[in-house]
């Protein structure tokens, strides 16, 4: 790892690789951060932004620390316990402990005729699979984890992926 | 043990976020409930920002890029949210929605994802892209960042509404 040196020095040395015009920038999106965090907070739960802003941490961790992104779709594809297969385990892990601090943990057949939902549940989960095979990934592996390190795809799947969504719920 | 822990920390922020709950994720393409959106909205942003800063202050040299196949991921993308759209459910919120106890998310959605897992075994897709935007990466987060605001500024108006 390299040092960089103070402020300044980070200002006029490019070879650490942040330029002014980084920083600038940089301060242009903390302060309409920081508004609309100020607004949002007197007005509206925080809760979906601080979930998904601590999800979004937990992701660049893992992308930077470990050198993994986080998908939950090719979990199902692995033949042995691997990384994907323990982090889906997790996952599972999460929803329990979460819903149980929250007491909400309980059994569940299903909201509503409960024959038909399952059996649409199976297809559905089956293309939600096989869609995400298709793509290289599922809202986890490819939607975000794509699109937080600027790859293309990620955002034409995400705008493919609301199009339809909603071209279907009409 | 490290990714059983990441694992965890995903789950609870997902049901935390509400989103093992079906409703909420119908209720996004139903333009009711846009609690999805401001979950990956504010993901996307705060993820960007770090892995670019770690980036930019040379904490890491490289990060994965998951590649891009425009065509694959169009027709993907649009399969995958008809699906999640009908369900109500993506892979992660199956996963994590079994572990709050529903059965329909357990044994259907789990069953049904490794029965999709089988089939696919069967193909072997092309590897695709590993490109990122391109030009200065800070100013596609700045971007980014400022559409995702004002997106916000929306669904909370549309919401109240």
């Amino acid at each position: 790892m390299q040092t960089c040196g103070s402020d300044s020095a980070v200002l006029a040395a490019p070879v650490c690789g942040v330029s002014g015009l980084d920083l600038a920038l940089a301060a242009m999106v903390a302060a309409g951060a920081a508004g609309t965090i100020w607004y949002l907070a007197r007005r509206t739960s925080l809760r979906p932004y601080l979930a998904g802003g601590g999800l979004g941490l937990l992701f660049a961790i893992s992308e930077t620390a470990f050198g993994r992104t986080v998908g939950i779709s090719g979990a199902f594809q692995q033949r042995a316990v691997t990384w994907p297969v323990l982090v889906a385990a997790g996952v599972f892990a999460g929803g329990l402990i979460s819903s149980t601090l929250s007491g909400r943990w309980r059994v569940t057949t299903a909201p509503i005729g409960t024959r038909h939902r399952w059996l649409s549940v199976f297809f559905l989960a089956m293309v939600l699979e096989i869609s995400a095979a298709i793509a290289g990934g599922c809202t986890s592996g490819l939607a975000l984890s794509g699109g937080m390190v600027l790859a293309p795809g990620a955002f034409v799947f995400m705008a493919a992926m609301f199009a339809a969504g909603v071209l279907v719920r009409r | 043990m490290i990714p059983l822990v990441i694992g965890i920390a995903f789950g609870i922020l997902l049901d935390q976020g509400g989103l093992t709950r079906h409703e909420k994720i119908v209720g996004v393409f139903r333009l009711r409930d846009f609690t999805l959106l401001k979950f990956l909205g504010a993901a996307l942003v705060v993820g960007s920002l770090s892995v670019q800063a770690a980036l930019s202050l040379q904490l890491v040299s490289a990060v994965p890029v998951t590649p891009t196949r425009f065509l694959a991921q169009a027709i993907g993308g649009a399969l995958f949210g008809a699906a999640m759209a009908l369900s109500g459910f993506c892979p992660g919120t199956i996963v994590a929605g079994a572990g709050t106890g529903r059965l329909d998310a357990l044994i259907p959605g789990i069953g049904g994802l490794y029965a999709g897992a089988l089939v696919m075994r069967r193909f072997t897709l092309p590897s695709g892209n590993p490109a990122t935007l391109p030009g200065s990466h800070w100013l596609w987060i700045a971007l980014l960042c400022e559409l995702a605001l004002i997106g916000f500024y929306f669904l909370e108006k549309g919401e109240r509404q």
